[in-house]
């Protein structure tokens, strides 16, 4: 894989993880605000 | 002639370029399911906006007719709450968030000089997501006990008594949020590795820089409502209770949850029109922005208080005296970068040589109406004024004013400068006139007499009033009747501009003042552009 495809697609791996910790991180923060 | 040479140079270069997709325009009904082609893809982001423009707008039709006159003349009010509700869904989720995508699709690799999106395939899903969302979405009106009602905040309980649409709403609202974060990404991915050598952050035009910023709003704060209608969910149909009091739950947490997402949201909806407002501004003020990096930190800046005001928006429900003081204040300090946005609009118009093409005018109106719609925000944002005017028709007119004759304004202004780029013709010049001044007026007939009204008490979401409330009424129905009926005027102009007309040159607004690499293309530009990246002085 050509190095600027490879930075294009751990650029867009990064993004993809952030929003997946949002939607994790404020489940997992209600379910603490629940306990 | 010299079109279809450039045309063909582009095409040369796109065959040896280090493309793996087609290298000229597929045709039929393939180009656009299959496309990967970022012009393609943004048209059909602004064609679905368009109809979902129309399809909230008469949802919207029929609210102020139902509200002509006090009593119940056309709908029953579990219906009139459904049309509020869905209203506000297809307006935010289908018409103004899928234009702006559709404007950064067309635009972003045009001005930055990029040959495409970054991710082009995922760019293709994060468009079709949207017609599976709100066939979905719009499919709920005819299942048993209609369409979601409890208005588009979800607030639970009351959302958890929605009938079957419940989890159609969810999985909808799931669709569109994928959607948007992918968008974003690409957004994101495209400014930070495929600008043309040159083209440094600083130099990128505003518009993209409104946009990099809004991308990262979307990337934190759409997985958070995600995450909070999948709480809805499992309340709903496995037995949790995040929500539900009865099990140790707390509605409230719902509501902090959302409006993280929510005031993050609206922002969303604003920033990129901020962006087309600083182009639209000094290409018809023949002066370069006034103070553009100041622009870029004041957009950043409104990002950044984005996710420290949401607490504004539940002020009556019961908060510490501390955290009122706090949210009232952040949400205060958000005029400082605003008004920095405002000054600066202003300062370029100033000794500049103007001239009133529609794109122009549709951004002074904005200029002036926005502003109305800022002013009325900070009324709300006071604590003890808030707690009079929360839940009232004021609400209604300050989101509207800022919606409408800001973001909507700012997308047809938009749509005005870029068309003929778009298109290679010029429009109906005198059409887009009658189209602006009959928006520009009914915006205000439509929506400042809700002010009154709700600064005596009429309140928001009902479908029968006070009878001392029906003059203010019957004028804001009036006011929607032909701000609504002269939207049609912009389908007929853009359908005629789409057909033939006047040939656009390259610069298109050649006695004003364009900047930016869009105006070096020709109108309209090849199907493949920048194949070979432009040098940036």
């Amino acid at each position: 894989m050509p190095a600027r495809r490879r930075l294009i697609r751990n650029r867009a791996l990064t993004l993809m993880c952030v929003a997946l910790a949002f939607y994790f991180g404020f489940i997992a923060l209600s379910i603490f605000h629940h306990h | 002639m010299a079109q279809d040479l450039a045309h063909d140079a582009s095409q040369e270069h796109g065959l040896d370029a280090s493309h793996d997709h087609a290298d000229h325009a597929p045709t039929g009904i393939k180009r656009w399911l299959f496309s990967t082609n970022h012009k393609d893809i943004g048209t059909m982001y602004l064609v679905f906006s368009l109809i979902m423009f129309f399809i909230g707008g008469s949802m919207a039709m029929v609210i102020r007719a139902e509200l002509y006159e006090p009593g119940l003349q056309l709908v029953d009010p579990e219906r009139f709450n459904q049309m509020t509700t869905m209203h506000a869904l297809v307006m935010i989720f289908g018409a103004v968030m899928p234009a702006f995508v559709g404007l950064a699709n067309w635009m972003v690799p045009l001005q930055i000089g990029a040959p495409d999106m970054a991710l082009p395939r995922m760019n293709n899903l994060s468009f079709w997501l949207l017609p599976f969302a709100f066939t979905l979405l719009l499919g709920t009106f005819f299942m048993p006990g209609g369409a979601p009602a409890a208005g588009w905040t979800m607030y639970p309980p009351l959302v958890l008594q929605t009938g079957d649409a419940m989890p159609m709403l969810i999985f909808a609202v799931h669709l569109m949020g994928a959607s948007s974060i992918m968008g974003a990404i690409n957004i994101i991915v495209t400014m930070m590795n495929m600008r043309a050598p040159g083209m440094n952050l600083l130099k990128m035009p505003l518009f993209c820089w409104s946009w990099l910023i809004t991308a990262y709003l979307l990337i934190a704060v759409m997985p958070v409502l995600a995450g909070a209608v999948t709480m809805l969910l499992t309340d709903h149909f496995f037995g949790t209770s995040f929500f539900n009091a009865a099990g140790g739950g707390d509605p409230l947490m719902f509501e902090h949850v959302f409006w993280f997402f929510g005031h993050p949201e609206v922002y969303i909806m604003i920033l990129p029109a901020f962006g087309i407002i600083s182009e639209i501004l000094p290409t018809f003020a023949r002066k370069p922005l006034f103070g553009a990096t100041s622009m870029i930190y004041a957009i950043a800046s409104i990002a950044f208080l984005s996710f420290i005001v949401w607490g504004h928006h539940m002020f009556v429900d019961g908060m510490p005296m501390a955290a009122q003081l706090f949210f009232m204040m952040s949400t205060m300090l958000i005029a400082v970068p605003t008004g920095v946005k405002v000054f600066n609009w202003t300062a370029t118009l100033w000794r500049g040589s103007i001239s009133f093409e529609p794109p122009m005018l549709f951004a002074l109106a904005f200029l002036f109406l926005f502003s109305i719609g800022g002013f009325s925000g900070l009324m709300l944002a006071l604590v003890p004024v808030d707690f009079q005017y929360n839940n009232t028709y004021f609400v209604v007119a300050h989101f509207h004013y800022v919606l409408v004759p800001g973001a909507i304004f700012a997308i047809m202004g938009a749509v005005y400068y870029w068309l003929p780029k778009w298109t290679g013709h010029m429009y109906n010049m005198a059409l887009a006139k009658w189209h602006f001044w009959l928006s520009a007026i009914f915006v205000n007939v439509l929506f400042f007499p809700q002010h009154f009204l709700g600064l005596a008490g009429m309140p928001r979401r009902i479908p029968d009033y006070a009878v001392q409330f029906t003059d203010w009424n019957r004028v804001s129905s009036i006011g929607g009747f032909v701000f609504g009926a002269s939207q049609i005027l912009f389908v007929i102009l853009i359908v005629q501009c789409v057909r033939g007309g006047k040939r656009a040159s390259a610069a298109v607004w050649d006695g004003a003042l364009p900047t930016g690499l869009e105006w070096t293309l020709p109108s309209p530009p090849p199907f493949h552009t920048f194949t070979v990246a432009p040098e940036i002085k």
